[in-house]
């Protein structure tokens, strides 16, 4: 039963709608007016069932009334109950419906709203996401090259120092030549 | 019994209503028996189907260009819940024709008449209808009952 109850119902809103909720609707298998395309009430909460109830019950009790005091209705008494009764009817009815639809509407937009909400706010949590993995990966990215740099940095020095105590060996040597070649020159 | 699907005008269906309604009224102010009897088959015609409803035609072909009513998509109905309802709607004009004709019960016949003519226009203002809830509550309960009641035919006997 729950499974054919939900083949039944469709989108809210729609013609295919069916008002799981409404005897009528279900029985039928299609809503009955266009307003049970935004309703989900249950039938004897239905104002327009209400109001025909209602309005049948008052025009047959008055119309008994009337023909039980004097024996007989007339045309004008017909006209008058019809006209109060129908007129009634057709305002109240069309502000009634006006109202579904605008609530409908409103509540359509305030749905839009909240998934619109819904998938910003999935978006922004990506895109955070991916911006916090990048910056972890250009992090590491530049900790490796610091410590390249460092490795390299290392190597020159070595490098510097070797050449700079070559330099100052080789003028210990030459000191050390002249003062040979000083010391030559003397004993001659 | 499966339901026969037919698409009709929500539009049109609330004119035909209203028309029918308010020429069954006029019919009473009237005080005329050969109106009611001609109204009464006009619409055990409109039971038979859509097509050959008057009113329904009228306002669908012509008067909903002339009245400017704003377009809209035919909605999915069971034809037999509208053959239903003009069928019970055409029985309480055609019931009394019979009782003028036998010079019987006239103010019976004449209440039967406004009952007829009052459902009607409670049905066009309030789009909701007296005999689609009986054809829901009766008809159609009593089809799925049948239809649970028989059970399928065995495919592999």
């Amino acid at each position: 039963m729950s499974e054919a109850k939900k083949t039944l119902s469709k989108r809210i809103g729609y013609p295919d709608y069916v008002d799981e909720n409404c005897w009528l609707a279900t029985t039928l298998g299609y809503p009955p007016a266009k307003r049970c395309w935004y309703c989900e009430l249950r039938f004897r909460h239905c104002p327009f069932t209400q109001y025909l109830g209602v309005s049948l019950a008052l025009t047959l009790i008055s119309f008994l009334v009337l023909y039980l005091s004097r024996n007989t209705i007339t045309r004008a008494e017909v006209f008058v109950v019809f006209i109060l009764v129908l007129s009634y009817g057709y305002f109240s009815t069309r502000s009634t419906e006006k109202i579904i639809e605008a609530n409908f509407a409103e509540r359509k937009t305030r749905i839009a709203l909240e998934e619109a909400k819904a998938s910003l706010e999935g978006k922004i949590g990506q895109r955070t996401k991916d911006l916090q993995a990048m910056t972890q990966s250009l992090e590491e990215e530049v900790q490796v090259r610091t410590r390249e740099l460092q490795e390299k940095v290392e190597e020159l020095e070595k490098i510097n120092k070797l050449a700079v105590d070559r330099e100052l060996r080789m003028v210990e040597l030459k000191e050390k030549i002249k003062e040979l070649e000083k010391g030559t020159g003397e004993d001659k | 019994m499966d339901p026969h699907p037919c698409f009709a005008y929500n539009s049109s269906l609330r004119f035909t209503r209203n028309t029918f309604g308010a020429l069954a009224l006029l019919a009473f102010f009237a005080q005329s028996q050969w109106f009611v009897f001609l109204l009464g088959l006009a619409m055990a015609l409109a039971a038979v189907s859509l097509k050959y409803n008057l009113p329904y035609q009228l306002h669908d072909r012509f008067l909903k260009k002339w009245l400017r009513v704003p377009a809209e998509e035919p909605v999915a109905k069971d034809s037999g819940e509208l053959s239903f309802a003009w069928a019970m709607g055409a029985s309480f004009l055609l019931i009394p024709s019979l009782l003028f004709y036998l010079n019987r019960w006239p103010s019976l016949a004449w209440g039967l008449v406004v009952l007829d003519s009052l459902l009607l226009l409670l049905a066009g203002i309030a789009g909701a209808c007296i005999a689609s809830i009986l054809y829901a509550s009766l008809i159609k309960k009593w089809l799925i009952k049948e239809k649970k009641a028989t059970p399928p035919e065995n495919p592999n006997p």
